[in-house]
């Protein structure tokens, strides 16, 4: 059965862009939001961040990001990740203003908070279709070795529920399966689009 | 064309479902259903939907459980879109929950929710608007009703989890269906609340045919019990954690929403905190994550009723360590509660600066108060820096609502009162304000509440009590009263209104007023805040404690609201009137729905449970916007009397209400009368709002009742041509969605009655308008018209009466000017098919129409006239009162062009004709319209005048096609018309002749040789008709097997009649050798060109019998003929045998070889063997020695004594030289004797041939001598005497 995925973290940056590269590369229907107010990266100190609007094209970014300190961000490697994105998609999306993009099967976070922010988001929306949306949370670092291990975690399940004849009947199953195999804790809800 | 296009897709479809079934992959079958379903649903569903969906029904027993999942999705497609189809789907619905695949069966229950919840809205709306529920409706709601059950058994019992979720879901949505939407939204209305979509069961909570709200509650109440249950002990232990979220879920959801199931939901949700003990799964923690967001939701939400939870929410989330979320979030909302109070004071604050207007400003002044108000002056405005006004006040005050509604809620104070719906609107409804005002009753109540408000906080609550007490009907009254002091200007309310609340400020209540009443305890809009004329609790200006009276008198009428009013002054007029009269309870129900109040009337007026609605409209304004232009002039009078009342009021800081109207100008604004332009122009504008909202009260199920209601709206008024021109706009804005037909058909009718009853001696007014909104209508239609719509015809046909002048429009549509392009054929077939059903249907216009129909099936443009002629003789001929019409006036016209008459005189003819009989049919018509003027005219007068054409004398092939091809049409529906042809044919000119020629071979095969009647006429052809009748025959042997029939009758013809054998020719192929061979001679006797024609024929044969005769019979039966007995001169016969064996191909050598031999056996030979054989030698010279053949057997036969033959034969070897010497040489010498007398130039070389040493000995002697060979032969001498003189003469060698 073909799932239509969407990965979200806060800023579309980094773990939702790895497991939608990873995704997409295994030819999965997916899609990548961040549920943030804006988006942003680390900047020269933690009270220096760079902020950009959801909607700034990554590759902005890199330009922005090259200018400023090449060195810098070359180090801490957001000049890749910063490419890589662009390779995938323009720019990043914000989960709360995707109505547009039609109803997910499984929508995965990397981050309680924003969990509980696609939670919010979906509860005041108005349920037309009663489709069900599976939401699931898996804690992951926002670091660049964290997200590529989350992105990994993030295609096996995604492929787990893909191969399942009816995620519904056993999406316990699925998850109790998964945790005992990657002894990592799982959350999950179901919305109704 | 239309249909034609729709039989298509018929076509396509039927194509696609047969595909369906021949298909054996699933996916493929699904992808066809894809398509079916395009066609069937979006391109023609009114034909094709009633055909298919039966046969999709059938699709349930398929194996390939994807096919049954989009046969669900099919039946939510079609069933959302066309209920109707509801109690044939369901059943299988039924069937599908059922079904052993899970996801066939989730997909059931998803498309049966959506079903659900149209099918209820649509039920509760007919019921609300109509008092009753068709029966149709009340099927589909009953078979939802079962599909409910069965979806609820699914919810609550083990089974597949995913069904069970969505079944869970299911439960939730009627819960919330079925009990009423405290946030009250009304019907048109779409409100936030996602699950119900805008449906509220509050709407039919004042009664309803088919839905009592209270069953209904107490089945969402035992549903709830049951859902409940799922979350205690022991049922929780077996509950699935995904099951367990979704039903957590869902009870959050509707505790959220149903503030008033608070108290049943929380304290099972509590019971399970803080680790979700009685539910047993690996999933667990997903659970209880589950329960605290939908307790942190609970707490955010802020419903009234959760606040005596709310420390107990706060324990449970601290329980599930999540305190400190829930400490965040109280403090959240202690500020956003702070922030309101501080910005109300602010606002207050505002106002009592603003009420610095000066009291004494009157409409005259308008342009100070501008001045004033947009300067401010006053010293407390500059103390307190505020948020610059309008604009950034706005924002602002968004940020504050929470806050102020929590508060609210909490205390709840006469704020309350003043801001249900009601009020919110805002037009400033002065003819509410007049209404009101006229009754007393209330007033001393209002001047109370005004007392108590004025004394703050503390008044506030006795106001509270003093409003429970109080009736509904009284309440809405001095709500009513008090909406006069709401600001005209909508944009004055984003200051005061609540974000949420925006959209229903701009759409506010409509349809049953009694919820904004009744429920006035629910959750309360603080609309008009601001404006309350009560001093703010908490810090009080300086000001303020100084004036109250000026403090209360300012908010009835906020400045910016007056400026909006005043500027520029006659749109404030116009908002003023518009408001008042066109839609009464605008206030009270507000723009969208309530600008129907006017239709809405007499539909509440059958509907007891409306009682109020309508009272609130009739007690409000003027129910039509009819009375609009004489509303200005009560004004005074209210006015006045409301001055007067004012003093009689008790002892207390003056009314509001009084006040305002002192202040606020806005009375005098209304004593403004209108000029007659603006009265028009008001009532043009309203009618436009009226029509529209036709899109809701179609949703509505009213929409018949409004079109009459419209219909009669626009008819009354017809002297305001405008409005007709404005209800015709709409209707030919979309013809088919706006229903134009109905509506133009209502209005049509109307305004025919109208002139029926009329006086006659009145002007006939009802009469011109009645003429002119039809013909522009139809001129509307024709603009618009595409192929194959029928629109036109239908409104010609149903209109009750049809007038000259629209006809005349039919007409023009049907003769379009000579070179226009392309694009008029349509007109042109709208025209016809126009004309076709007013023949049809409306039998005065008959003979009128018939005439213009026939008048195009002779004009000059092809494609009219070919159009033309299909109507006239595929579709009206055939109508028994039309069809001898329509065949006087082709003969008529045949007749024309044969006699060389112009065609028009003959039109002429026939039309006088026509209109001897109908000007009775028109004094008939007059009768049955009770005496009014005809408005069906029926005398063309036009059709009179004579054609002023220049013609020539001679009839051009063209003209002569024109003319006649109308009968040609005819001829093939009545075959015995083919005989005026035929008798006509003889005296025909040239040109008619050749149209016929054209013609022939079209309208003959459509004939077929098998007609009785051209049977008839063959046998029996009329003088001068014999070319067309060959012409015919031909036409009906070509390329095909003549008929038995034809046969016979042919040869009858030939055998009683005319012995022509020409006639034969066509037939001749299909004739047998036996039947050929006795009329052989008569075809060699025929004109060279047609024998070769006849030849033909026999050669060819036909295909079953082959050739009649073969090429070997042909010349043998030319041989056979009797130059004496069949009367055939010789010449003829030779001339025959001359055209066979020029015919190389067909008769070939080894044919003549054949014949020959035959030929020769013969007894006596046939006179012209020899001839022929010359020929054939002369054709074919390799046939040389088989003639030497022939000569030396013609030898034997002592060819000598026939002497036309012998001539031949000696001619022949004279040809045939030297082959023919050794043939030559076996003559008796006699004979040889002769041949050389005959050809002496062959002595010499016989004589060398003879005198061969090999030939020599075979002579005779005789011959020898003959020949000068040998000299002394007696025999010779004896044999042939005469033969000496040549042989003497002969130089010896």
């Amino acid at each position: 059965m073909k799932l239509r995925h969407a990965m979200v973290c806060a800023s579309n940056q980094n773990r939702s862009m790895e497991a939608h590269a990873l995704l997409q590369k295994q030819g999965l229907d997916v899609s990548s939001y961040g549920t943030g107010t804006n988006v942003k990266l680390p900047g020269p100190s933690a009270r220096e961040p760079n902020v950009y609007q959801f909607g700034t094209p990554y590759r902005q970014m890199l330009e922005d990001l090259k200018n400023k300190d090449p060195e810098l961000y070359k180090r801490n490697g957001l000049l890749q990740m910063l490419k890589r994105n662009s390779g995938v998609k323009e720019s990043p999306q914000r989960w709360q203003d995707n109505a547009a993009d039609g109803a997910f099967d499984v929508v995965f976070t990397f981050e309680e908070r924003v969990f509980d922010m696609v939670i919010d988001d979906l509860e005041n929306r108005e349920t037309k279709l009663l489709k069900l949306a599976l939401v699931i949370n898996l804690d992951v670092k926002d670091n660049h070795e964290e997200a590529a291990i989350g992105g990994k975690l993030a295609l096996d399940l995604c492929q787990r529920l893909e191969m399942a004849e009816a995620w519904e009947d056993e999406i316990d199953d699925i998850i109790s399966r998964f945790e005992k195999q990657h002894r990592r804790r799982l959350m999950y809800t179901i919305r109704f689009y | 064309m239309q249909q034609g296009r729709m039989a298509g897709v018929r076509d396509q479809a039927v194509a696609l479902l047969n595909e369906v079934k021949m298909t054996g992959e699933t996916s493929a079958k699904v992808d066809l259903l894809k398509s079916l379903m395009e066609l069937v649903l979006h391109r023609d569903p009114s034909s094709l939907l009633p055909e298919f969906v039966p046969y999709l029904m059938e699709l349930q027993t398929e194996t390939g459980s994807p096919i049954r999942k989009y046969l669900a999705e099919m039946i939510e497609g079609i069933g959302t879109q066309h209920v109707d189809f509801v109690p044939i789907m369901v059943p299988v619905l039924l069937a599908l929950l059922r079904d052993s695949a899970p996801a066939v069966a989730r997909r059931a229950v998803t498309s049966g929710s959506n079903i659900f919840r149209i099918v209820l809205e649509q039920v509760a709306l007919q019921g609300v608007y109509s008092g009753q529920v068709e029966r149709r409706l009340l099927d589909c709601w009953n078979w939802m009703t079962f599909f409910k059950d069965a979806v609820y058994s699914l919810a609550f019992q083990h089974g597949n989890d995913g069904i069970r979720l969505l079944a869970v879901k299911f439960v939730e949505s009627t819960i919330l269906l079925f009990t009423p939407d405290p946030s009250g939204s009304l019907p048109n209305q779409q409100s936030s609340d996602g699950s119900s979509k805008g449906f509220n069961m509050a709407w039919v909570a004042g009664g309803h045919p088919v839905l009592d709200a209270n069953a209904l509650g107490q089945e969402a109440s035992k549903s709830l019990g049951l859902l409940l249950n799922q979350l205690r002990a022991p049922e929780a232990s077996s509950l699935p954690c995904l099951v367990a979220i979704v039903i957590i879920n869902s009870l959050a959801g509707i505790a959220k929403r149903r503030p008033s199931m608070f108290g049943r939901i929380l304290p099972v949700l509590l019971a399970l905190a803080p680790n979700c003990e009685p539910i047993q799964g690996s999933q667990i923690a997903s659970v209880v994550h589950e329960l605290k967001s939908a307790f942190l939701s609970l707490l955010k939400s802020n419903q009234p009723g959760a606040l005596p939870w709310r420390d107990r929410l706060v324990a449970a989330l601290r329980s599930m360590n999540m305190g400190d979320v829930a400490d965040q979030t109280i403090r959240q909302l202690e500020r956003a509660l702070r922030v309101a109070e501080r910005n109300r004071t602010a606002k207050d604050v505002r106002v009592s600066a603003k009420e610095r207007v000066p009291p004494q400003v009157s409409t005259s002044q308008v342009s100070t108060i501008q001045i004033t108000t947009s300067v401010p002056v006053d010293p407390s405005l500059r103390k307190r820096p505020l948020p610059q006004e309008n604009g950034s006040q706005q924002s602002t005050d968004f940020d504050e609502l929470s806050g102020k509604r929590s508060r609210h809620d909490a205390l709840p104070n006469t704020a309350q009162i003043e801001a249900t719906p009601a009020i919110s609107n805002g037009t400033g409804n002065v003819m509410a304000n007049t209404a009101v005002f006229g009754d007393h009753s209330i007033a001393p109540l209002i001047s109370a509440i005004a007392t108590l408000l004025a004394q703050g906080e503390r008044g506030a609550n006795s106001v509270q009590i003093l409003i429970d007490t109080l009736t509904p009907d009284i309440l809405t009254e001095i709500v009513i009263a008090n909406m006069v002091h709401l600001p005209n200007s909508p944009q004055f309310y984003p200051s005061v209104n609540p974000a949420a609340n925006w959209g229903q400020v701009n759409l506010p209540h409509s349809g049953p007023a009694e919820i904004a009443v009744n429920s006035f305890t629910a959750p309360p809009m603080e609309t008009a805040a601001a404006s309350q004329p009560y001093p703010p609790p908490l810090d009080p200006s300086r000001d303020l404690r100084k004036d109250p009276r000026r403090m209360e008198a300012r908010p009835a009428g906020p400045s910016e609201g007056v400026t909006a009013l005043l500027i520029p002054k006659l749109e404030v007029e116009t908002n003023v009137v518009l408001a008042a009269g066109l839609s009464g309870a605008t206030a009270q129900a507000g723009a969208s729905l309530n600008l129907e109040s006017t239709s809405n009337a007499p539909t509440n007026l059958r509907d007891p449970r409306a009682t109020f609605h309508l009272q609130a409209n009739n007690r409000q304004g003027g129910p039509s916007p009819i009375q609009v232009k004489q509303e200005p002039k009560q004004e005074p009078i209210e006015a006045e009397h409301l001055g007067n009342s004012d003093p009689a009021l008790p002892l207390s800081p003056p009314p509001q209400t009084g006040i305002s109207l002192a202040q606020v100008p806005l009375p005098a604004i209304t004593l403004q009368p209108l000029t007659g332009e603006q009265g028009a122009a008001l009532s043009t504008a309203s009618l436009v709002r009226i029509l529209e909202n036709h899109k809701t009260i179609a949703a509505a199920g009213g929409a018949d009742l409004r079109i009459a209601l419209l219909a009669r709206l626009v008819a009354q008024s017809y002297e305001d041509t405008e409005s007709l021109k404005v209800l015709q706009k709409h209707v030919l804005a979309d013809y088919h969605a706006h229903k134009g037909h109905e509506l133009g058909l209502h209005v049509l009718y109307q305004l025919f009655a109208d002139h029926a009853c009329s006086d006659v001696d009145q002007p006939t007014s009802t009469s011109a308008a009645y003429d002119q909104f039809l013909l522009s209508l139809a001129q509307g239609l024709r603009d618009k018209i595409s192929a194959g719509d029928k629109s036109l015809s239908r409104l010609l046909g149903e209109a009750p009466a049809v007038p000259m002048t629209t006809l005349k429009l039919v007409e023009e549509l049907c003769n379009p000017a000579s070179g226009a392009d392309s694009s008029k054929s349509e007109h042109v077939t709208a025209g016809l098919t126009a004309l076709w059903s007013l023949i049809l249907q409306r039998p005065p216009t008959r003979d009128t129409c018939l005439k213009m129909a026939l008048k195009c099936t002779v004009h000059e443009s092809d494609d009219t006239r070919a159009k033309a002629i299909r109507l006239v003789a595929n579709k009206l001929y055939p109508l028994n009162f039309v069809a001898q019409s329509i065949e006087d006036f082709a003969t008529a016209s045949l007749l024309s062009v044969v006699d060389h008459q112009s065609g028009d005189a003959a039109e002429r003819e026939t039309i006088e004709e026509d209109n001897s009989g109908k000007t009775e049919l028109t004094n008939g018509d007059q009768r049955t319209s009770n005496g009014a003027a005809p408005m069906d005219v029926t005398v063309d007068e036009e059709a009179h005048q004579p054609t002023t054409t220049a013609r020539t004398s001679e009839v051009t092939l063209s003209e002569a096609q024109r003319c006649m091809s109308l009968f040609f049409a005819l001829c093939t529906k009545k075959h015995a018309l083919l005989r005026q042809l035929f008798q006509v044919y003889g005296r025909s000119p040239k040109a008619v002749k050749q149209a016929v020629h054209r013609h022939i071979p079209i309208l003959f095969r459509t004939i077929g040789s098998s007609s009785q009647e051209l049977l008839q006429l063959i046998a029996d052809p009329p003088t001068g008709s014999e070319y067309l009748l060959l012409q015919v025959l031909h036409t009906l042997t070509d390329g095909t097997e003549p008929s038995k029939e034809l046969i016979s009758t042919v040869k009858t013809l030939y055998d009683v009649k005319s012995q022509d054998a020409t006639y034969l020719i066509p037939v001749l192929s299909s004739l047998s050798k036996d039947e050929v061979t006795p009329i052989f001679p008569r075809l060699v006797d025929l004109s060279s060109d047609k024998f070769q024609a006849a030849l033909a024929r026999i050669l060819q044969g036909s295909a079953h019998t082959g050739p009649a005769l073969t090429p070997a019979e042909v010349l043998i039966a030319l041989h056979g003929i009797d130059p004496h007995k069949d009367a055939v001169p010789l010449k003829k016969v030779m001339d025959a045998c001359s055209t066979c064996l020029q015919q190389r191909t067909v008769f070939t050598q080894q044919v003549l070889a054949k014949v020959l031999n035959q030929l020769v056996e013969q007894t006596p030979l046939p006179l012209l063997f020899m001839r022929t054989v010359i020929q054939a030698v002369n054709s074919f010279p390799s046939l040389e020695s088989f003639v030497m053949e022939i000569l030396s057997r013609l030898v034997s036969k002592q060819i000598w004594k026939l002497p036309k033959l012998w001539m031949g034969f000696l001619k022949c070897a004279h040809q045939t030289m030297p082959k023919s010497f050794h043939v030559l040489l076996q003559l008796p010498t006699a004979q040889l004797e002769d041949a050389l007398k005959g050809f002496p130039s062959l002595k010499e070389p016989l004589a060398a041939h003879a005198d061969q040493p090999s030939v020599r000995p075979t002579v005779p002697r005789s011959s020898l001598v003959l020949l000068g060979l040998s000299q002394d032969t007696p025999a010779v001498l004896e044999a042939a005497p005469v033969g000496q003189e040549p042989s003497a003469e002969t130089p010896k060698q």
